[in-house]
């Protein structure tokens, strides 16, 4: 399913302030299709926690409106749960209960039909590779097994929208591509997820539209897409790798302006920081070509979500 | 419906059906076992001779084994009910709220009354299914005339209002901190609490002049209902001096009415705790009580406590100058712990007062002197209702009069400290600190009160009284004027 028009989520001119001096999350607006994968980025405290337990109807905005599938949460906070599959950052999980009775257990507080509950519940083992461990205590679980399991505990009601705060931290890589998968499989499926993660490689391919915060503040916001033409004109650093050192170092030298900063960090492996963009780079390429410097490899180090990001934060900083 | 969806899920969650049967399967047994104990126990003592000190005129105590085992079953049963439960209940609130599974629970559809009963009916369920064993003997002991129709009724009503009015309040002591920090020591703490008061409470329905007051505790209910016949149960658990007590009516008629009122005091009392509660699984930033609920609580327990006091007593001029300080004395903790946990945090009061807001008397982020001072009236209403009637005013002394305006001008600065604690101090050590140092404060108060209103008083103690005087109006001004400062600085950050 592909993503439609009117927004599964929806949050305007959002605010939420504790003391009446600071605001945790300050006039936020920003709505997620049907379909898609929203990314909240930020550094720690920027306020993408406070923002998700608001969604989740654990805190109640200072100011603004938040939407569920048309529903208002100020108005009908049970609906809006019905709708929303909440996974916090850090969660615990029952560790005397096995994963059926786990996953059972929050069945029949959503109120899941005893009739499908089962059946349901086998699926989403099934779908999180969960379904040899269906019996073991979640005690024995691994760390990947208990994410993949908290995951599979926000879909026990089929819900229309994901909040993921920070679920790939403290993965190993293995489990965060098993769990990259199970987010793409959910979004063919049509939920709308919001990630909120600041392991930005995670997300890179995966996001269909960002959101990146700071101080409270959305500073970027739209597709991903967009806003990586936006920050085309930022300064992107490649990787070049060379067979030879001395034309290659030649070349850089001649490039001009267009290069703002080069280093050698191991022999025949370049650091170039260009300013321009895949353009720049290509041309780049031409002339290390026509020098003879023989070149192997060339690959942005960073992926075009930490360019935006990168770039949304100098500018703060600015 | 929910509510019972939700019991029915915590109640799975914390019994495997199969387990079920296992857990029934040990109820029987231990009542198997207390059956064969029981009949070794009635066996010896028909034969044992009673003890010399205990012969004249005594009734022959009724032996049997049924009732013996029922003894023992309700015994088992209060224990169970009104101590391991709570006590069950509070640390499994406690570590979901450390854990941060409560807040798991509080984004499912579940309304907070439904998640309550989850937590009070359903997560304990295991201990329940132990019960079923001994209730089902006492029920039997009812029906074959053990113990009389009427008392199988009150026990039972009497053991489920009190294993839940029990659980209710666990429930509320786990979630009053502000921030979880103990789970066993919050369910130990309650253990503790509810033990202990249930102590005191059976000691007051043994005795003729404080059995009016067995009614605050369903042990206390529970004891008076099982003594009201002429049973094992009242040759075994009073002393035998004690026994002509029974030939009292009035005394009878006490114990018949304990357990009425204490249904009506614990449906009174469980309503409120149960909103408290509900108001804060739906908003964890409140504070546990609202400033209403608080003054209700207090005046339900203060009428509990004052409305008793027997009108045919004749009082004497001692007992006239103190009674209303030793309610007083019983009644403030119960005040400062209702204000302290109506109090708002600092948050809300810096929020309130950086709006610009004035504050309503009984909002949520209001400090806690309305309601506080309202607390204090309602107490002197309630003496005055009581003891006046008495011939107070002619039997006291003056001075009793002036220690009485003494102690209620001391309870009524306790509200500067509530708001100073919880506006001041951000850590639970910080704000622990603090309380002792106004409970040093308090305590040195409470010695000058009591000597104020007896009848001696040298020069040490007249030095004494005009220190603590000092300190009287010393302490609570300091306070003024440091929450005074701290709400300048607090709009100060705001305006820079």
């Amino acid at each position: 399913m592909g993503p439609s028009s009117a927004p599964l989520l929806s949050v305007e001119q959002v605010s939420l302030s504790y003391d009446g001096l600071r605001h945790a999350v300050s006039e936020l607006s920003f709505s997620v299709q049907a379909g898609s994968i929203f990314a909240l980025v930020g550094p720690n405290g920027a306020g993408k926690t406070s923002t998700l337990r608001m969604l989740a109807t654990l805190a109640e905005p200072t100011l603004g409106v938040i939407r569920v599938d048309g529903v208002d949460a100020a108005r009908d906070r049970e609906a809006v749960r019905r709708r929303v599959g909440y996974l916090p950052d850090n969660f615990a999980l029952y560790d005397q209960m096995t994963p059926v009775e786990y996953l059972a257990f929050f069945a029949r507080l959503y109120g899941v039909d005893a009739k499908i509950q089962a059946s349901r519940i086998d699926g989403l083992l099934e779908e999180f590779d969960l379904t040899q461990k269906r019996a073991s205590a979640i005690r024995t679980l691994s760390r990947g097994m208990r994410q993949r399991l908290g995951v599979a505990k926000t879909l026990v009601h089929d819900p229309k929208v994901l909040l993921l705060d920070e679920p790939a931290s403290a993965l190993d890589p293995g489990a965060r591509l098993k769990l990259r998968e199970a987010l793409l499989r959910l979004r063919r499926r049509g939920i709308a997820v919001l990630i909120s993660s600041h392991i930005l490689p995670d997300l890179s391919g995966l996001a269909d539209a960002v959101g990146i915060m700071e101080g409270g503040r959305m500073i970027h916001c739209g597709a991903i897409d967009d806003v990586a033409s936006q920050a085309r004109g930022a300064r992107v650093v490649y990787g070049i790798d060379v067979q030879k050192s001395d034309p290659a170092r030649r070349a850089i030298a001649d490039f001009g302006s267009r290069i703002v900063s080069s280093e050698e960090t191991t022999p025949g492996h370049f650091e170039v920081t260009v300013d321009g963009g895949p353009d720049v780079v290509a041309d780049l390429v031409d002339a290390l070509v026509l020098r003879g410097a023989r070149v192997s490899h060339v690959a942005p180090r960073e992926s075009a979500l930490e360019a935006v990001y990168r770039a949304s934060a100098a500018a703060q900083v600015a | 419906m929910s509510v019972v969806k939700a019991i029915s899920a915590f109640a799975q969650r914390s019994v495997r059906r199969r387990h079920a049967f296992e857990l029934l399967a040990y109820s029987g047994g231990a009542v198997a076992l207390l059956l064969l104990f029981s009949t070794w126990i009635v066996a010896q003592a028909q034969v044992a001779p009673r003890a010399s000190y205990a012969l004249d005129g005594l009734p022959p105590i009724p032996w049997s084994v049924l009732g013996l085992t029922d003894l023992f079953m309700v015994g088992l049963l209060a224990a169970v009910l009104f101590v391991l439960v709570p006590a069950t209940v509070a640390a499994t609130v406690a570590a979901e709220r450390r854990a941060g599974t409560l807040d798991q629970l509080r984004t499912t559809p579940l309304d907070p009354l439904s998640l309550l009963a989850g937590l009070v009916i359903g997560a304990p369920a295991r201990f329940y299914l132990l019960c079923a064993g001994p209730f089902a003997l006492h029920v039997l002991c009812g029906l074959t005339g053990v113990i009389p129709l009427e008392t199988l009724l009150t026990t039972t009503v009497t053991l489920a209002i009190g294993g839940a009015v029990c659980a209710l309040l666990a429930v509320v002591i786990a979630l009053a901190p502000r921030q979880e920090q103990g789970g066993a020591f919050v369910a130990l703490g309650v253990a503790a609490i509810i033990g202990i008061s249930g102590f005191i409470a059976i000691a007051l329905s043994t005795e003729h002049s404080g059995s009016s007051w067995a009614f605050l505790h369903p042990a206390g209910a529970l004891n008076s209902a099982m003594m009201s016949y002429d049973g094992l149960w009242r040759h075994l658990c009073t002393s035998p001096w004690n026994l002509d007590h029974f030939d009292r009516a009035s005394y009878i008629d006490t114990l018949n009415l304990a357990p009425f009122l204490f249904a009506l005091f614990a449906l009174a009392t469980g309503v409120v705790l149960c909103r408290a509660a509900c108001r804060k699984l739906a908003a964890s930033h409140l504070p546990l009580f609202g400033k209403l609920q608080a003054l209700v609580l207090f005046s339900l327990v203060a009428a509990a406590v004052i409305l008793p006091f027997g009108q045919e007593r004749e009082l004497r001029s001692y007992l006239a100058a103190t009674l209303p300080l030793v309610f007083g004395l019983f009644l403030l903790p119960v005040a400062a712990a209702l204000g302290l946990f109506a109090t708002p945090s600092f948050e809300a009061w810096a929020l309130r007062i950086r709006s610009g807001r004035r504050a309503r008397a009984f909002a949520d982020d209001a400090p806690p002197h309305h309601a506080v001072w309202a607390m204090l009236a309602v107490f002197v209403a309630l003496v005055v209702v009581r003891v006046l009637p008495l011939g107070y005013l002619e039997i006291v002394p003056q001075r009793g009069l002036v220690a009485l305006a003494w102690a209620c001008f001391t309870a009524a600065t306790l509200p500067l400290y509530m708001e100073f604690a919880a506006t001041r101090y951000a850590t639970a050590a910080t704000r622990g600190a603090f309380g002792v140092a106004v409970c040093a404060h308090l305590f040195l108060q409470l010695i000058a009160i009591g000597i104020s209103s007896s009848s001696h008083s040298g020069v040490y103690e007249t030095t004494y009284i005009e220190l603590a005087i000092l300190f009287a109006l010393v302490v609570p001004s300091w306070v003024l004027f440091r929450q005074s400062a701290l709400r300048k600085r607090t709009l100060a950050v705001r305006k820079a």
